[in-house]
Parts: C-alpha cells; structure tokens; sequence
C-alpha cells in the first residue's frame, strides 16, 4: 500500500501468568476493563458494536473519552476495535482527539503452563490522514521515527 | 498554548516540519520548497509555533524557524508510553485475581 509505513505502527507484548479465556475477560467486560485501562467503559461486544472509554488522569491533566468500532471478535483468541478520541478537552495536554483514528487489535497466543502471549498493535489512519501521500500522516512519522532514532528505524 | 495534533494535522504543516528537521531556515528558504504565498506559509508557521512544535530566532531582520524536538518526540512517545503502562496494568490485573 503507498504510504503505508510499518514504523508508523505500534507493537508491544506481554506475557501473562494466566490462560488466554481469563485474559480475554480482562480485555472485553466492562467490570474488568476499568480495573486497568480506562476509568469508564462501555462495551457492545460484537462485531459492529460500539466502544467508549473515559480516561481521567488528574495526576497528568488528562480527560477523554474515546470511541470505536469492534472490527474483528474470536473469543479467547482475537479482539479489533477503531480508536478515535472523541472528547474535547482543554486539559489534556495533546488534544488527543485532534489524533488520527487508529486501529487497535489484541491477539492473544496460549504458552505452555497455562500461560498466555498478549500482543498489541495500533496502527491504521483514517482516510485524510492516508491520502496524502508523501505528505501522509504515516510517511510523516516514518520518517520522524528515522530522524529521532538516529537513521534507523526501531 | 497551540493544538499540537491539529497542527500537524494539515500536509502541508508536516511537510514543513519534514524540512525542518534538517536545520533551521527562514520563511524565504521554506517557502522555495513549496508554492505558498508568504502570508500563507506565515499562517502555518504560527500556527506551527503556538503548538510549540517549531521555535522561532530573531537575529537582526530574519527570523529563523526550527524544529522543538522535544514537543515532536513527546508526540511520538505518547501512545509508545501508554500502551506500556496498559499492558503492565493487565498483566498485574489477570495475575492479581488468580
């Protein structure tokens, strides 16, 4: 795809001491959500269906609330969901809701003993953002992740 | 203080920024690289300034622009930054209820 750059992609993994159905609760029930991620959750847990998170970090002047569409569902295994924050606040210091609609996917693997690998992928611009080629928001960061890290991309 | 998303998200803004990031320059030297008016390249780059993404040095009658790298990697280390934090949050979450 032009101007799709991988370094404009997050990716991160845990492993967690626990079997992929308990993780997967953790990433999907509301209850169990606000225990570790946002401070407000609302879930409609099928394909199609509506997220909303609040964030409300005092400590770092951050309130927001993000919305998104669930893209991909496969219980225990996978969890896909758009993430464009929808509030306007004067308090949040990067006006998180002025950021490109990102896509969010959750893949869970299950390890030996009981345990799982989480891996977390945010990456997918919206459409003004992609567009425009070499001026696109991911041609951007691409080449500013080669800048800050010296020539090679991380 | 300026909108540091909003800032960047125009193309033209980040196309700016991009020719930025090889060294200072004045308002004449970046707008040879694109086809602004001056008054419109000046729009941006205020625009640029109040997000504090760009600074800007006076010496005599020119104005030289550069890039704020600290406000540019606090950008980029945003999200970097909070997915770390959620995934340990997780992993303590799940392990904490077994």
């Amino acid at each position: 795809m032009n101007g799709w750059s991988s370094t404009a992609e997050i990716r991160k993994s845990v492993e967690i001491d626990a079997p992929p159905d308990v993780v997967f609760r953790a990433l999907t029930d509301e209850k169990e959500l606000v225990r570790w991620m946002p401070n407000e959750a609302k879930v409609d847990l099928r394909v199609g269906g509506a997220i909303r998170f609040r964030f409300h970090w005092a400590a770092r002047n951050v309130d927001t609330e993000v919305k998104g569409t669930i893209k991909e569902l496969v219980p225990g295994r996978k969890l896909a969901y758009t993430w464009v924050a929808a509030m306007r606040s004067d308090r949040d210091p990067l006006r998180m809701e002025d950021a490109p609609e990102a896509l969010v996917t959750w893949s869970l693997e299950e390890l030996p003993q009981g345990r799982t690998k989480v891996t977390l992928v945010q990456k997918g611009f919206d459409e003004r953002f992609r567009q425009d080629g070499e001026s696109g928001w991911e041609h951007f960061l691409g080449q500013l992740n080669r800048h800050s890290s010296g020539g090679d991309s991380p | 203080m300026g909108d540091t998303w909003k800032a960047v998200a125009d193309g033209s803004r980040r196309q700016i920024l991009l020719l930025l990031k090889d060294g200072e320059k004045t308002p004449t030297e970046i707008a040879r690289n694109f086809e602004f008016t001056l008054p419109a390249l000046s729009t941006h780059l205020r625009v640029l300034r109040e997000a504090e993404l760009v600074g800007e040095r006076k010496a005599g009658q020119k104005r030289y622009y550069s890039l704020n790298r600290e406000k540019m990697t606090e950008m980029m280390r945003f999200f970097d930054g909070f997915w770390d934090e959620s995934l340990n949050r997780l992993r303590r979450h799940v392990e904490s209820r077994r």
